[in-house]
């Protein structure tokens, strides 16, 4: 990383910006005092308009499927398009504030649809009484409509108004005189409220109170008409929808737009401005520096000062590595940037998480199917960043899961076998972890040990870079000894069968150990001078092996997650011959087997992802990492809905 | 009598292997999946992330699994054997229990973490790496007590 100073005037400053945005390849630092930052009023504005381009074409999306394609992958403009003008930028949003007010119509016509809907079904029950139900009284009488429940209360009513109220009476409508009935009951205006109270004391439904035009069949024509019109005005607004759809490209360039916007913005708080100049600072990559200036100096009157960092100084870190190693960057950035005075730990880590998902999940059937979902994935549809590092991540370890079945013979557990009821098995090219897990456990471990010891490697390398190699090798070298001494000691008879060699092993391994152990008490203390204090160190540094023992053992995992694949397969694979081999038993099977080898493939490349990406950050970086550093983050392009197609207008804008 | 007792033992065995690290990860998802509804509530996006913190104590109820597969297994009951001594019955049991205790201990700790760990994906979604591999911190040692399980259902010659 090389630190980049750019003195320029004013006039200037945006387009310095706009180039560097475009170029995508400087980190702008921060140059101010603190507390200088100004929020302004076009941030908060820029942050709602984003907000609510963002409802707009998610809502666009979710409604027409067309739209739903187009927003799915990245869509590809211009460099010309992508420069939106300020006659673009009110269209889009005259198109915004179209969308939102549509939407409310929408909503608004929805809502008087229902009410609409809930009147006729209302009404529905006196579609056959062909009385004029907007007479509802006369200049001394008047008429209520309503539905009595049952026959008892009918009578009930009828007997009361019989005896009390002389001048009122109540007719049944319906011919067939069946309850519940419909009834109008006539009053002299005088008895109105003696009805009504006694009406509100039986079980009596009043005919609701809506907006009639005549018979109940005649307003029902009148609702059937106003729901006619407003769903032709509700397809209109649709129309309309779906008008502004066709606009979406402008809309998500639009959004996009604003967020570059946004970020160039921020970019130029960090700007230091004096009355007539601005001093810009950001971090370059060494490679790309000259470039960069020259690009820069090409197009403006600026001074343009690259010097590399300073010795010690920490600047931000960009990994170098090819595309089989940078497929795994994904796991580091799950946990943090290495400082930049350390050495990248992806050379190591790549391999090795490859080797230990492969381990863990080691099966031909779910690693065949990681493979083809996450090629599918890539190649099909064709995600983008970060998922796109996760999927090629998982292809190279399920790539790794199919060869690690083969070694182990696992194919969708022991399908192979149930299917063909014991007369044929998976072929193994190793052993089978099933029939002997010990031997597995010991494996295990000893690809702990590998992977530590190529952590320890890079520690020397560490340390090497620090100018301290030989402190490095100090803290190292006694565990190269003492780990493979130790191992041959307790594993001389796993070793081989002959008692003389296991001997000679053992002799070996007790060697291995002093000569560990002799240097962890000389050299551990580096650089001490007090040759106690020397002493002391050496017997801190020998007392880790405690920590070297659960290390180890944590890779003790690796055995319980193949157990764990292949004993969940065989389980499904024993349910799924339950019902014997027969054809409806084949049938059974191949359900039970779909259903369960999916979710067992689930959950397995789930642990193998969580428990490998735990060996390499607690156990291979306990060994080296140091950390605290920050990834390179040039001020760049960053799009959401649309990709800028370089290769179409100028490389660099005209100011 | 004694011929029953041997293969009681070893039901008894498969079944506290399966009961107890089962119920820890039922009961800690299902509290786990009301959180993740929560916040769900407010951020939609989050559900892949929320799903993975909602599926890791629910390991602890596979390897009860396991062990319940390894114990019937290596005692011969799924293929049919009931000759199984008292001894071996007992063995069968004690082998069953780090497993069974481990399992279920350690699936409500990780939930607890797993649920500290949705609440900082909704300040920090970013974070759900680290959220995912400080949860499985506390599962190294159900592995762990699974792997002692294991080996030592292995080690009871039948």
């Amino acid at each position: 990383m090389s630190k980049l100073t750019i003195v320029g005037l004013h006039g200037d400053r945006t387009g310095v910006l706009d180039a560097l945005i475009k170029m995508g390849g400087v980190e702008v630092i921060e140059d101010k005092a603190e507390g200088e930052s100004t929020r302004s009023m076009a941030y908060a504005s820029n942050l709602d308009l984003r907000a609510r381009l963002k409802r707009a074409i998610s809502g666009l999306s979710a409604r027409f499927p067309e739209a739903r394609h187009l927003v799915g992958k990245k869509l590809l403009v211009s460099e010309e398009a992508f420069a939106i003008t300020e006659k673009d930028e009110s269209k889009a949003q005259r198109q915004l504030n179209r969308y939102e007010t549509l939407l409310r119509e929408e909503e608004a016509l929805d809502l008087s649809l229902s009410v609409l809907h809930d009147q006729a079904e209302q009404l529905m029950p006196w579609v056959d009484i062909p009385i004029d139900l907007t007479v509802r009284n006369t200049n001394k009488t008047t008429i209520i409509y309503g539905v009595f429940r049952d026959a008892t209360a009918f009578d009930a009513f009828e007997r009361d108004v019989a005896r009390d109220l002389p001048l009122a009476s109540a007719f049944i409508l319906d011919e067939d005189a069946k309850f519940p009935a419909k009834v109008a009951i006539v009053t002299i205006n005088e008895q109105l409220p003696r009805i009504r109270a006694r009406i509100a004391a039986s079980d009596f439904h009043e005919i609701p109170d809506l907006p009639f035009t005549g018979s109940a069949s005649d307003t029902m024509k009148d609702l059937d008409e106003k729901v006619t019109a407003k769903k032709d005005e509700l397809r209109k607004v649709q129309d309309e929808l779906r008008e502004i759809a066709e606009g979406l490209p402008l809309l998500m360039t639009y959004h996009d737009f604003l967020l570059v916007r946004y970020d160039k913005n921020a970019a130029d708080e960090k700007v230091h401005a004096t009355q007539y100049t601005f001093v810009l600072k950001g971090w370059v990559p060494q490679s790309d520096a000259e470039r960069i200036t020259r690009e820069l100096t090409d197009q403006y009157d600026i001074a343009c000062l690259v010097k590399p960092a300073e010795e010690g100084e920490e600047t931000p870190v960009k990994l170098k590595n090819n595309r089989f190693v940078s497929a795994f960057n994904v796991i580091l950035e799950m946990y943090g940037a290495p400082n930049s005075q350390e050495s990248d730990p992806m050379p190591v880590l790549a391999p090795f998480y490859m080797i230990l998902f492969g381990m863990m999940l080691s099966d031909v059937g779910y690693g065949s199917m990681l493979v083809i979902m996450t090629a599918y994935m890539l190649f099909k549809k064709k995600v983008e960043g970060n998922m796109r590092q996760l999927c090629s991540m998982l292809l190279i370890s399920g790539i790794s899961s199919v060869i690690w079945g083969f070694i182990f013979g696992g194919f969708f557990g022991d399908l192979v076998t149930v299917v063909s009821q014991g007369k044929a098995n998976f072929p193994t090219l190793w052993f089978n972890p099933m029939d002997s897990p010990t031997q597995l456990l010991l494996f295990s471990m000893v690809f702990g040990v590998i992977h530590l010891f190529f952590g320890m490697a890079l520690q020397i390398r560490n340390e090497w870079l620090k100018g301290n190699l030989m402190g490095g090798l100090g803290v190292t070298v006694p565990w190269y000894l003492i780990i493979p001494g130790l191992g041959l000691l307790l594993g001389k008879g796993a070793l081989t069968s002959d008692p003389h060699t296991a001997l000679l092993l053992g002799e070996i391994g007790k060697w291995l150990v002093i000569a560990g152990a002799a240097f962890a008490l000389i050299f551990a203390g580096h650089g001490i001078r007090n040759p106690f204090k020397r002493l002391m160190k050496g017997l801190g540094a020998l007392y880790n092996i405690t920590g070297w023992l659960s290390d180890i053992l944590s890779y003790s995992r690796i055995l319980a997650l193949v157990l764990a694949t292949s004993v969940i397969a065989a389980v499904v694979n024993m349910l799924g011959m339950l019902f014997g081999h027969t054809l409806l038993g084949y049938i059974a099977f191949t359900l039970i087997g779909i259903f369960g080898h999916s979710l067992n493939l689930a959950l397995s490349a789930l642990s193998a992802f969580v428990h490998t990406s735990r060996l390499q950050y607690v156990e291979l970086f306990g060994k080296f990492f140091e950390g605290g550093g920050s990834f390179w983050n040039p001020l760049r392009r960053r799009t959401e809905y649309v990709r800028i197609d370089k290769n179409t207008g100028d490389s660099v804008p005209n100011a | 009598m004694s011929s029953i007792i041997g293969p009681l033992l070893v039901y008894l065995a498969s079944a506290i292997a399966v009961i107890l690290p089962g119920y820890g990860s039922a009961k800690v998802v299902g509290r786990l999946g009301q959180t993740a509804t929560g916040i769900l509530a407010e951020d939609p996006s989050l559900f892949g992330r929320l799903l993975i913190l909602q599926a890791l104590p629910g390991t602890q109820g596979i390897y009860g699994l396991l062990g319940w597969f390894m114990i019937m297994n290596q005692s011969g009951v799924m293929s049919g054997n009931l000759n199984i001594s008292v001894q071996q019955g007992f063995l069968f049991l004690l082998a069953a229990l780090p497993v069974a205790v481990v399992g279920l201990l350690s699936a409500f700790h990780q939930g607890n973490v797993a649920e500290g760990g949705m609440a900082l994906l909704t300040k920090q979604p970013q974070a759900s790496g680290n959220a995912i591999v400080l949860a499985v911190m506390v599962e190294t040692y159900a592995i762990l007590a699974l792997l002692a399980t294991i080996l030592g259902v292995l080690s009871v010659a039948v």
